[in-house]
């Protein structure tokens, strides 16, 4: 019996119990989706569903999660992750934003896909949060993002948008499926039995 | 040693009987490891109905381990659970009990 792991286990538990929903697979799935699409259609709409895809998560957790879940307030320590995690979060959206200015700009050699920089961006930024949330699947969706702008760089189009395509889709598939698992196994909770809790 | 004194020395009859029954030692770790939950929350992490953990939670709040707040979110009540410093000290204690007691049991 080990006390002390069971009670890290417990919290980790709790802590990732909220990444259930599959809301950040959709995310990724979206924006892998909509960049193949905006890159096979030439159509700059999609490249703004992209930014887009960053309410997904926002407004699924307002309104689906915690209203079958209920709320929480962790302990210090995973506060200050939390903390990092808005970093980190901010930083990706910075690096999204920067991507979707060069992409629009046109500006030779900036505009396009700059393959290994990118690749190595991806992972790296993508790594330090599934590290800090400790929510490993988004490394995957890291390494999958970079072997698109490796194989983009090399092939270009249409190669490069189709794997993003199917990895894109693999990714939403991923999210729905967790979030009809999370819809099943947490109905929404009956108001009228709640407002009369002790 | 007189039998009597030597058994109330013995860890096993220090553990804290109320934190013992299973449905409350998961309210209570449960609760131990965040900082606060609503009720919801805590009754999807343990898995209890709605009537078992409103039973627990009122003998833990009688016994001063838990405090339990009622607010309002927009216009819904809403009640948050926390531990107190009085449960939390006895959790420590009863983990430290069970560890003791398990240690001692013989290979």
């Amino acid at each position: 019996m080990n006390p002390e792991l069971d009670l890290k286990e417990l919290e980790k538990k709790a802590w990732l119990t909220y990444f259930q929903d599959g809301f950040w697979d959709i995310l990724f799935g979206i924006m892998m989706i909509m960049g193949a699409i905006r890159a096979l259609t030439d159509n700059i709409l999609f490249t703004f569903l992209i930014l887009g895809g960053v309410l997904v998560p926002i407004l699924g957790k307002k309104y689906i999660t915690i209203p079958r879940l209920g709320r929480v307030r962790f302990n210090p320590d995973l506060r200050f992750q939390k903390k990092k995690l808005v970093f980190v979060f901010i930083v990706a959206i910075m690096i999204t934003i920067s991507f979707f200015l060069i992409a629009i700009s046109n500006v030779e050699p900036l505009s396009g896909h700059a393959s290994p920089f990118m690749a190595l961006l991806l992972v790296l930024v993508l790594g330090m949060l599934a590290y800090f949330i400790d929510y490993w699947p988004l490394l995957l969706y890291g390494l999958m993002m970079a072997t698109i702008e490796v194989f983009w760089g090399i092939y270009g189009v249409p190669t490069g948008p189709v794997i993003e395509l199917v990895f894109g889709s693999t990714a939403l598939f991923i999210g729905i499926t967790m979030m009809i698992r999370f819809l099943r196994k947490y109905p929404l909770p009956n108001e009228e039995e709640l407002a009369n809790a002790p | 040693m007189p039998p009597e004194k030597k058994a109330k020395e013995s860890p096993i009859m220090e553990i804290d009987k109320l934190i013992h029954e299973p449905a409350r030692l998961s309210i209570m770790a449960n609760l131990y490891v965040v900082e606060s939950a609503d009720f919801l929350f805590l009754m999807r992490q343990t898995g209890l109905t709605f009537g078992n953990l409103s039973s627990h939670l009122s003998k833990l709040e009688k016994a001063e381990y838990v405090y339990i707040k009622k607010e309002f979110v927009g216009k819904k009540p809403h009640t948050m659970l926390q531990l107190t410093k009085k449960g939390r000290d006895a959790f420590m204690e009863y983990r430290k009990n069970m560890k003791q007691v398990f240690e001692e049991l013989p290979e």
